[in-house]
């Protein structure tokens, strides 16, 4: 009667184990397929949009290709704050790179998103900026 | 006792279901953010595209500015142009970027642009005037030129001495005024003009061969047409002002129309290329 009762406890408390594991992994499961990487991703994107549009806006792009020096694009790509990094290429329409600047301090890249801005200088000439992004 | 244990064992399988119901729900709720966000940025982004593609995009490639739209007794809208010359072919600066545009920029982004009625002109509603900047010429098209009270040129060119220089007669209402500066010199002649006939030009020879050349009247089979043309010189036009009668009307100048379409978020943006409006 007593070896009866046991098996039966254990049984119980073997199923009630499997139970509980199976809810608690399905809880891991659904928690584990959200991911907050694509706000990350967002937040350096738009940091590269706005980037591009006050260079574009305020002429560094434009005096860059004309005087062939990228000091104004450095100093704005250290002015990033500390967690961001990024590198600023510019292009004739073409696409044969001609000036490049990164920001000081930042080498490895994990994830990064980059944006592009067209550009008129030089005599009407077509250029654009290609900026990468990422997290340091 | 038993009861008791039955007890348990339902609150602890509904505790494990709230908690696997909860981390569902946060599950889909994620999702759900995760697209609106994506969304928002595609939306974001093209907005952004059409930014970059037409902002000042005339003033870069035809050299034309405007300075300003007033609206008194009359509307007063005022340009500059910089360097009119037969060397700058406007007209494929304007290709070679609509060129640009719908292959490198729409492939860089991946997306698909198009841009639609982009050339030399732009038009200037409600009067129907259209701009056309073509090298060394500018013309200026008005559906209804009784609706144009006075036009004013102040141009200044690269040339020393001047050969011959004449003025058309008075034959109409329209008012033409110009200043023109060579070399220290001045010439600021000005004439009333029937839109409807062709009427003789302002014009200035110089000694090099070149020569200044501005006509207002029909042209072509259409009255009211304005004519700039700087002929072996180069011509900055300082101010170039477009008196128009009063009408209720937003003045609006328009260039072409931009379509810009994101196939991997199925959205398209479609929109006129407004370069100012009053």
């Amino acid at each position: 009667m007593l070896k009866k009762k046991a098996i039966i406890f254990s049984l119980d408390a073997i199923f009630a184990i499997i139970i509980a594991g199976i809810m608690i992994l399905a809880c891991f499961f659904y928690l584990s397929q959200t991911s907050t990487n694509l706000y990350k991703n967002q937040d350096i994107y738009k940091i590269s949009l706005d980037s591009l549009t006050i260079l574009e806006k305020d002429n560094t792009l434009k005096t860059a290709v004309e005087t062939s020096n990228t000091t104004i694009i450095q100093q704005f790509l250290n002015s990033l704050s500390e967690q961001h990094c990024g590198n600023i290429t510019l292009y004739t329409s073409s696409s044969a790179a001609i000036l490049s600047a990164q920001k000081t301090g930042c080498t490895s890249k994990n994830e990064s998103t980059i944006a592009i801005r067209s550009f008129v200088a030089n005599n009407s000439n077509i250029y654009y900026a290609n900026m990468e992004a990422w997290y340091k | 006792m038993n009861k008791k244990g039955i007890l348990f064992t339902i609150t602890t399988i509904f505790l494990l279901l709230a908690v696997f119901l909860l981390s569902s729900a946060y599950l889909t709720r994620n999702q759900e953010l995760q697209r609106t966000a994506t969304l928002s940025l595609a939306g974001d982004k093209l907005s952004y595209i059409e930014d970059d593609i037409t902002n000042n995009i005339y003033s870069d490639l035809l050299s034309i500015n405007l300075e300003s739209i007033s609206r008194d007794s009359y509307i007063t809208v005022v340009f500059n142009h910089s360097n009119l010359t037969l060397s700058i072919n406007h007209s494929q600066l304007i290709q070679d970027y609509k060129t640009f545009i719908e292959n490198n920029y729409s492939t860089l982004n991946n997306l698909d642009i198009e841009l639609t009625g982009f050339n030399n002109n732009f038009s200037l509603s409600p009067y129907n005037s259209t701009f056309i900047i073509d090298n060394n010429m500018i013309y200026v098209y008005t559906d209804n030129p009784n609706n144009i009270n006075n036009i004013k040129l102040v141009i200044d060119v690269n040339e020393t001495s001047n050969t011959s220089q004449g003025q058309p007669t008075n034959t109409g209402d329209i008012g033409v005024e110009v200043n023109i500066t060579y070399g220290g010199e001045r010439f600021n002649p000005s004439a009333n003009l029937d839109p409807i006939i062709n009427n003789n030009p302002f014009y200035i020879n110089f000694a090099s061969g070149s020569r200044i050349e501005i006509n207002f009247g029909s042209y072509n089979n259409q009255n009211g047409v304005l004519r700039i043309n700087a002929s072996q010189l180069k011509a900055d036009i300082s101010h170039f002002e477009f008196r128009y009668n009063l009408l209720s009307e937003k003045v609006i100048i328009k260039g072409g129309n931009i379509s810009i379409t994101s196939s991997i978020e199925n959205i398209t943006k479609q929109t006129e290329i407004i370069i100012a409006e009053e």
